[in-house]
């Protein structure tokens, strides 16, 4: 089954990256706080849900139960994972990036020289 | 904060602002986050994340719900518009029908608001009533007119003090005068529209002014105040204010100056004008008709003041009555109270200033529209839940995946209404159709947008809401009923015989309407036949009618006559007092001779010598008025057979009259009776045939009419001939005449409208009956398919298959007929009172309708029954 193959926006890629960064171990907490290491960006939880439930319905994540956890108070964590077709997707953005940013060298944003 | 309670926070914010769904996992995260940062930066800092957290995800909370929901609606939507097409035929008949009566209703409904509205919008309309008079004449008969004489008001404002203001109309271009009015140097134009107001106009009613101001405006004499079209009419871009304006009456010239410009009157006023002058220019003009109380030529209105009520007025003003003008006078002259904005709707009375609109209809029309509605929604609620069967096992499915009944019904719910809309959308492309063709018929000017913005965009909404759950109930509460082991099995049928019998109900009274119109429509149209072929007692054919309005075309018509009687194709040529169906004859008092001491009010007819040849009236007995005769000129008389009969007479050749004949100067006379005419139609049918009396007068004085009777070739030759004849005669006015059966047939004209809408309906009914009668016959098919298959096999013919199928159809209608027969003939009957002469309504038009219904019904059913009786049995009974 072909999905449309669309590009990820910027936010979409954000996240995803960030999940498969944290490989077996993206749940809320980890994908906020990760993002907010990576990007300074501090994500409201309401926010990341809708944006991760997006990735969900794209089919480019899926969701897994965890075990229920005693420092929780019992209930489970819910970890995200990246789907092959979120991998592809993943790939396909490195590339355009790659190709569009390419080796920058020698130009510069305002003094600060590239490495 | 200790862990419970933290948690319990923490669970609260997620809840609020997480999707449902992950409001545990969030709750978690937030916790433990939490916890984090405690250990980092300190509880404050962490209750401070907290409450960011909470604060910033509101705004994305609200986007995702919305994007949420509107995923759900187009996922929803994507579901109802596929069962829409999996049940095409079925779908198509329901929009069909709920499109028509959606647009029928809507279009009546706009009718009944646009007749509502009349009249509505003076600021003052509470308390501004209209004096009318009951006129009673000597044998007691009564007779209701609108218009009052001249002197009545102010005496009744002298008088009073609960009456504040009066308004006097005085449309003067009605008495067939039609004052010519000419700007200072350019073209003579003939005014229909004009009337003389008292300056208290523009206080008591709203009409706007665009220049002037509202007080003073008519209070000088020879004020004119035209309306926007008017001043353009005659003084083009100029600026009319201050400019003189000239009326020619009788030769006489009379220079208005225009004080005023108001914007043309509205659709709602139940009075229309052009101009109006100012009432006290009379005083210059024609100061005798101030004092006049035996003529009624004008209207009057009242404005009351505060504190005071209407009953109290009109008891006081019977009693003033008494005083003011004695015992006598005030029985045969009351006056009552109108208030205002009752005029259009329930007043008819003789006289009014335009032709009113009717409560009795309006009221008929709002039934008709909530029947047909009704009917439309009947169909739907049939075949959404004849369709059931076919859809029980798609329930039957979704039940086993775990849908609720509530959820069920949510759905069906859901496509009624989406399928109400479609038909909504139908049905206003249908009346932007319409509506053109409906506004000329009805002689109104409705528009679609002639409601608020708030009300346009509310109303389909609620209307549309309305329809699709009211028609859709019933289905969704019928369908959500199966279970699933049931429906799966196939071991379902039609819900039952209890929802059997309410479809066969339904049908029923779908029927019963459809059929009290159809014989509604058949009965009055036969009556409308019968009107204008009847026999009115003269020859109505080819006789053009010239109105001589001037002194002058009255005086010298004589000479016209002649020249016009040179060309042979003009058969005669006669003058009167009145045309036949035109104004109510003019009533003086007569004293026959075996009558002495009576006098007795009695409807006269002055004519020339041809009146009775030219049109064609029977003479009974005696002989007809003759220029051989000198003394038809001053003493005979010519009566009608109701008169004979009124007094009984066996031989009235030679009777002896007084007639008190005072009008215009002319003086009482003494005759003899010379002759008697067959009873002749001298206004529409509606009303019987009363006693007239006829006689001459000479031809220097005033006719009103110049009757013409052509002979029926080239007919336009001879019209041409009659206005060069005409022009040479008279320069003042331009030549115009009508025809006499035109003018009958116009009399019919609202008789004849309604009879148009009555067949709509009925055409409307038996559509949408039909339509029902369709779906419901081919769910019935679909029901039967076995049982017809095995008695196929069982040696039954196609046609035995067909007529046990219209056998069961044919009783409902046959209920229906025995409902709606005796129901229109009680309807009728009350209709046709109207009529002083009926057409009578015999079995013949009963049977007439029924067979058409039992026709109808029969073409609706037989496709079905073809396709049913056509089936393989091997198809159907192998289904097992």
């Amino acid at each position: 089954m072909e999905i449309l193959m669309k590009e990820l926006s910027k936010a979409e890629e954000l996240f995803l990256l960030t999940i498969w960064r944290l490989d077996e171990n993206a749940y809320g907490v980890t994908i906020r706080r990760k993002i907010a290491e990576l990007t300074g960006k501090e994500y409201t939880y309401g926010t990341l849900y809708s944006h991760l439930d997006q990735l969900v319905t794209k089919e480019y994540a899926m969701k897994i139960e965890g075990e229920p956890s005693g420092e929780r108070g019992g209930r489970r964590k819910l970890y995200y994972r990246v789907t092959p077709e979120g991998l592809e997707a993943l790939q396909r953005a490195y590339e355009v990036n790659r190709a569009v940013w390419g080796e920058i060298t020698g130009r510069t944003f305002e003094g600060k020289m590239t490495k | 904060m200790s862990s419970p309670k933290l948690t319990k926070f923490a669970l609260a914010l997620a809840r609020i602002f997480i999707r449902p769904g992950l409001t545990a996992y969030a709750g978690g995260d937030l916790e433990e986050e939490f916890r984090l940062i405690e250990g980092e930066s300190g509880r404050l800092r962490a209750q401070l994340w907290l409450w960011r957290q909470a604060i910033f995800s509101i705004p994305s909370f609200i986007k995702s719900r919305i994007i949420w929901s509107f995923i759900m609606m187009t996922n929803y939507l994507k579901t109802v518009f596929r069962n829409i097409n999996k049940y095409r035929t079925h779908t198509i008949i329901n929009i069909t029908g709920l499109a028509t009566g959606m647009a029928c209703f809507i279009l009546i409904m706009f009718y009944v608001v646009d007749e509502l509205r009349y009249d509505r919008f003076h600021e003052n309309r509470d308390d501004i009533y209209r004096i009318a008079e009951h006129l009673t004449n000597e044998e007691g008969k009564r007779t209701d007119t609108a218009a009052v004489p001249p002197p009545l008001a102010p005496a009744l404002q002298n008088e009073f003090a609960s009456i504040s203001e009066i308004v006097r109309i005085f449309p003067y271009s009605q008495l067939n005068q039609v004052p010519m009015i000419s700007s200072t140097a350019e073209k003579i134009y003939p005014e229909r529209r004009l009337a003389y107001v008292d300056s208290s106009f523009f206080k008591v009613f709203s009409f706007e002014l665009i220049s002037g101001d509202r007080e003073s405006v008519l209070r000088n004499p020879l004020s004119i105040v035209l309306t926007e079209t008017m001043a353009q009419k005659y003084f083009g871009d100029a600026d009319p204010n201050g400019q003189p304006i000239d009326m020619i009456l009788n030769n006489n010239r009379h220079t208005f100056t225009v004080t005023g410009i108001m914007e043309d009157f509205p659709e709602h006023s139940h009075f229309k004008f052009d101009i109006l002058a100012s009432f006290t220019s009379l005083q210059t003009i024609e100061p005798w008709i101030l004092r006049v109380w035996e003529w009624n030529p004008m209207y009057a209105y009242i404005q009351l003041a505060d504190g005071y009520n209407s009953a109290d007025l009109e008891t006081y003003m019977s009693e003033f009555m008494v005083k003011h003008r004695g015992m006598d006078e005030a029985t045969k002259h009351s006056y009552f109270l109108q208030p205002l904005t009752s005029i259009h709707l329930y007043s008819n009375l003789e006289n009014e200033l335009e032709l009113n609109g009717n409560a009795t209809y309006v009221l008929m029309f709002s039934l008709i529209a909530v029947f047909i509605l009704a009917l439309a929604f009947i169909n739907f609620i049939n075949i959404s839940s004849a369709g059931s069967i076919r859809r029980a096992h798609e329930v039957g499915l979704r039940k086993a995946l775990g849908a609720q009944r509530g959820q069920l019904i949510v759905q069906f719910l859901g496509e009624s209404i989406v399928l109400a809309a479609i038909a909504f959308v139908i049905a206003t492309g249908v009346l932007l159709l319409i509506l053109p063709y409906f506004n000329s018929f009805t002689g109104k000017n409705i528009e679609l947008t002639s409601l608020n913005i708030l009300l346009t965009l509310v109303l389909p909404i609620v209307f549309v809401t309305f329809t699709g759950l009211a028609a859709g109930s019933y289905p969704a509460f019928l369908l959500s009923r199966f279970k699933p082991a049931s429906t799966l099995r196939g071991l379902v049928t039609a819900g039952g015989s209890f929802s059997g019998t309410i479809r066969k109900v339904l049908v029923i009274f779908q029927f019963s309407i459809a059929g009290v119109l159809i014989i509604a429509t058949l009965i009055l149209s036969k009556q409308l036949e019968f009107i204008r072929t009847k026999e009115l007692g003269f020859n109505k054919e080819h006789i053009v009618v010239m109105n001589l309005v001037e002194r002058n075309d009255q005086t010298n018509y004589g000479t016209l006559k002649q020249n016009l009687l040179l060309n042979p194709n003009i058969l005669g040529v006669t003058a009167s007092s009145h045309v036949p169906g035109k104004d109510d004859l003019y009533t003086f008092t007569i004293v026959p001779e075996t009558h002495e001491k009576d006098t007795i009010e009695m409807n006269i007819l002055s004519v020339d010598h041809d009146f009775i040849k030219t049109y064609g009236m029977q003479l009974t007995t005696g002989r007809d008025f003759s220029i051989d005769y000198p003394t038809d000129s001053t003493r005979s008389f010519i009566v009608n057979e109701s008169f004979v009969n009124k007094f009984s007479w066996d031989d009235p050749v030679g009777k002896k009259i007084f007639l008190n004949w005072h009008l215009y100067g002319y003086v009482p006379k003494s005759g003899e009776i010379i002759g008697t005419i067959n009873d002749f139609h001298i206004s529409t049918l509606h009303k019987s045939i009363d006693p007239i009396l006829i006689h001459v007068i000479p031809p220097s004085y005033y006719f009103d009419y110049l009757s013409v009777r052509i002979g029926p070739d080239d007919i336009p030759a001879t019209l041409a001939y009659m206005k060069t004849q005409w022009d040479k005669f008279n320069s003042n006015r331009p030549f115009e005449y009508f025809f006499l059966d035109d003018q009958f047939d116009a009399l019919y004209k609202s008789d004849t409208q309604f009879n148009t809408i009555i067949t709509l309906f009925a055409i409307l009914a038996i559509l949408i009956s039909c339509l029902g009668l369709f779906g419901l016959s081919s769910f019935t098919a679909q029901q039967r398919k076995k049982e017809i298959g095995i008695r196929k096999v069982l040696g039954a013919e196609v046609s035995d298959i067909i007529l046990l199928m219209l056998k069961d159809y044919l009783k409902l209608v046959i209920a229906a007929l025995i409902i709606s027969i005796p129901c229109a003939h009680i309807l009728m009957n009350n209709m046709l009172q109207n009529y002083a002469y009926r057409t009578e309504t015999g079995i013949g038009t009963y049977i007439f309708a029924g067979y058409l219904m039992l026709m109808i019904a029969c073409f609706s059913v037989i496709f079905q029954a073809l396709k049913s009786a056509k089936i393989n049995p091997a198809v159907t009974i192998a289904q097992e």
